[in-house]
């Protein structure tokens, strides 16, 4: 069957339950492109599409050196943008000093912030790729930057009340030198992830929910903020495709349902209103076990959920995702990267993605996809699985 | 004759033959930055459509995008997309940094410890749009190369490999652009945004009669580390090298005579190495140029840049054209103030009628500004772009039909 559709065009269809001239096929591509190509910046997913036939959906701001918002929690060392000074994204007033130590294969970066309200300190320890920490190694904390509620109101002097222009100019530019080629968005990275589980810790946080409840309130009520304005800000600007990155307050982080209903179900349904009252879409993304949290992404009708990790990693049925919430939301995902695409052989890539296409693709509303990222893949595993997302996705509506 | 591709326009010209129209490829910077609020490749590339105009888009002139971290000039250190923090200098080394943001700046006091001793300055950077300009550059109160003794330290801050991520974008953006214009990457010269951030401008000239040897040995540093960006690059298949040559301009203080000693041979071996491997150099100096065309001649950069009229810059276009116009493409030479910024629309189409009659015959010129211009009338960009393309048609030059 002849394509009809441009990757854009199919992508907001099954979005939309609308009739598609073939399933999409939007791999996680991250961290192969970043293996493949030294970067996983929006020009590299594009370059892929060279090589294999595909429906790119490209989030921009993923990439660490480009947010607009330049992230102090996750990035400590501040950051330059074109044309504009080194932290100038920080309020007057405010004061950092950074000592930072090359070592053999990690860096560590020792921080003292001092705000109006007070001082801060961490100390974070950065590994190198390459040196034995995986292609896109995280940083560790060895002391985080909020310690007790005092701090709260001084950390507030490190989230950006202003966006990097430069880079906001280039979003909007991109999604329309892409056109068609692929669906562009921008990321908002959830109240814990990347946020204030790095200023923190998630295991302090899960214990402040016994111990000081008021307190890990106030946090996550804190950086939510920080995410509404910036999820505003990308709005106001024209942006009309949000991803919601929400994995550290997955069930697999070791949050309960019952503590994800009760601490953030009620965060994500106000970004994903704030984000349909712009008329844009809203892509929810938690990589971990999520069975038990579809009933309340239901009530809370993002338009996309990924990435229905199926078991053993994860705990998502496809057939039961797709009857409790398939009508109303599209799914995305359900190809393990682990067992499927980086272990297994292209047998049974092609029987996965086989699967997931008749359970997932009738009545549209599904884009084939995997679970999270895969690197350390064999060529023919890759090759399996790009060319059976589009032999089988065509045939699948063929 | 057929209409030719922006690239083969650009080609064409560099290689001294007559393409279809005078490419016109302006220094589009500051404009962009004022108006669309950012000057990275994407919005000069989106410009050229926009306008039609044949660019040459320096990619990582963008600080963002810049492969070797410049330790000098941006002193606050970089992420890169899946890389640490200072990821790029040699183990053992260490960085205390103060950060104070004040009202219009930021005050950023730095003690680097290497394995060699340690180096510290201080660098006032003023915020944009807070009375210094669209693009304020940062300010030493303290430089971190005192003497001599501090050369084997600076050697620390000299990133030995580029970051892959920002090469990859590179290489994208190259195929990206396509036959739509050519894409260059930018190596500063041993003291643009080099050399005269680690010791001063007014420093480096007086060590040039207080101690040459020490001059010599610290241009020597940067000067390698310029080879070594080159060879990276060029391995990386970007075609054009510009270079970015202003602090060494006589335009800066440096004579004549000054010039031929210390610079020339840096500047020739790298236009040699560039041209050992297939790339095409493009030397930029856009200060006083005139006596430094002969010497142009000799070391045959494939363009010249930006050969400044006066009163700002020193050169007549058609003496240019006769000096050096035969082996050397000339890229300029409208005057950015006077003719873009405060000029009328029939000022700037008389003088792009002129550069085109001056310099154009040939082949081997492409019509541009002579410097980054800003608080300029959008109708003044698009006559400046339009006048190019109606009198620079090769089938009657200089003539509007």
């Amino acid at each position: 069957m002849r394509p009809t559709m441009t990757s854009r065009e199919r992508l907001l269809a099954a979005i939309r339950h609308e009739e598609t001239d073939m399933v999409p096929f939007a791999p996680v591509i991250r961290n192969y492109v970043l293996e493949k190509f030294g970067g996983a910046d929006w020009l590299q997913k594009l370059r892929l599409k060279k090589y294999f036939d595909f429906d790119p959906i490209i989030i921009l701001g993923r990439s660490r050196s480009m947010p607009p918002f330049h992230n102090y929690m996750f990035n400590v060392g501040g950051h330059y943008y074109d044309g504009r000074g080194f932290c100038e994204d920080l309020e007057p007033g405010v004061k950092i000093y950074l000592k930072v130590e090359r070592q053999k294969d990690t860096t560590t970066i020792y921080r003292e912030v001092e705000t109006p309200a007070g001082r801060l300190k961490d100390v974070t320890l950065q590994p190198r790729p390459d040196a034995g920490y995986g292609i896109w190694p995280q940083g560790t904390k060895k002391e985080f930057l909020i310690k007790e509620p005092e701090d709260l109101e001084k950390v507030a002097y490190l989230l950006p009340k202003r966006p990097q222009k430069t880079l906001m100019a280039d979003a909007t530019e991109i999604v329309e030198l892409v056109g068609e080629e692929a669906l562009v968005g921008v990321t908002i990275h959830s109240p814990l992830t990347y946020q204030a589980a790095d200023a923190c810790g998630v295991e302090n946080l899960m214990i402040w929910y016994y111990e000081n409840k008021p307190f890990l309130l106030d946090i996550i009520r804190l950086f939510h903020e920080h995410c509404m304005h910036k999820a505003k800000t990308y709005l106001e600007a024209g942006m009309k495709f949000i991803h919601m990155g929400w994995w550290l307050e997955s069930i697999s982080t070791g949050w309960s349902p019952a503590m994800h209903r009760e601490l953030f179900l009620p965060y994500i349904k106000e970004q994903i209103d704030l984000i349909h009252s712009y008329d844009a879409l809203a892509w929810f993304y938690d990589d971990g076990k999520m069975m038990k949290i579809l009933p309340e992404l239901k009530e809370a009708k993002p338009d996309i959920v990924s990435s229905l990790t199926p078991p053993p990693v994860g705990d998502v049925d496809l057939k039961e995702a797709k009857e409790l919430i398939g009508e109303d939301v599209c799914l995305k995902g359900n190809i393990d990267s682990v067992y499927h695409i980086t272990r297994g052989t292209p047998q049974i890539i092609e029987e996965a993605v086989k699967e997931a296409l008749r359970i997932g693709a009738p009545g549209s509303g599904f884009i084939l996809s995997n679970s999270d990222p895969f690197f350390g893949v064999p060529e023919e595993n890759i090759k399996a699985y790009f060319e059976a997302g589009r032999k089988y996705g065509r045939l699948s509506y063929g | 004759m057929a209409e030719m591709t922006k690239r083969e326009r650009l080609l064409t010209a560099i290689g001294h033959k007559e393409p279809d129209f005078v490419p016109v490829s302006p220094i589009i910077r500051n404009h962009l930055m004022q108006n669309k609020g950012c000057a990275c490749w994407i919005q000069k590339y989106n410009a050229s459509k926009e306008l039609d105009y044949d660019p040459i888009i320096t990619v990582n002139r963008s600080r963002i995008m810049d492969p070797f971290h410049n330790h000098m000039f941006n002193v606050g250190g970089h992420y890169y997309d899946g890389r640490g923090y200072y990821e790029d200098l040699e183990e053992g080394v260490m960085i205390h940094l103060s950060v104070d943001r004040k009202e219009d700046h930021t005050l950023i006091k730095r003690r680097v410890e290497t394995p060699a001793g340690e180096l510290i300055d201080v660098t006032r950077q003023p915020l944009p749009e807070k009375g210094y300009g669209l693009w304020p550059q940062p300010h030493k109160e303290e430089y971190p190369v005192k003497g001599r003794e501090d050369l084997d330290k600076l050697l620390y801050l000299l990133p030995k490999k580029p970051q892959l991520p920002a090469m990859a974008n590179l290489k994208d953006s190259i195929e990206f652009v396509g036959d739509d214009g050519l894409v260059a990457a930018t190596v500063h010269s041993p003291l643009s945004y080099q050399g005269g951030y680690a010791y001063g401008l007014e420093d480096l000239m007086m060590l040039y009669y207080e101690e040459k040897d020490f001059f010599k040995d610290f241009l020597q540093i940067f000067h390698q580390h310029c080879l070594k960006m080159i060879d990276m690059y060029l391995e990386a298949g970007v075609e054009v090298i510009h270079m970015g040559w202003w602090q060494e301009s006589l335009g800066s203080g440096w004579s004549p005579s000054i010039y031929q000693e210390m610079f020339a041979p840096l500047l020739r071996e790298q236009v040699e190495r560039i041209r050992s491997s297939g790339g095409i150099s493009w030397f930029y100096d856009d200060g006083k140029m005139k006596k430094l065309l002969p010497l142009l001649r000799e070391i045959k950069p494939d363009i010249v840049s930006t050969l400044t009229p006066p009163p700002m810059g020193d050169v007549e276009l058609r003496e240019a054209k006769e000096m050096i116009g035969d082996v050397i493409c000339l890229r300029g030479n409208i005057d950015q103030v006077h003719v873009m910024e405060k000029g009328t629309v029939e000022l700037i189409r008389e003088k792009v009628r002129e550069a085109i009659v001056a310099a154009a015959k040939g082949g081997g010129f492409i019509l541009s500004n002579a410097d980054p211009f800003y608080d300029t009338k959008e109708e003044n960009v698009r006559a400046f772009c339009e006048a190019a393309r109606e009198f620079g048609n090769y089938k009657h030059l200089g003539e509007s039909r």
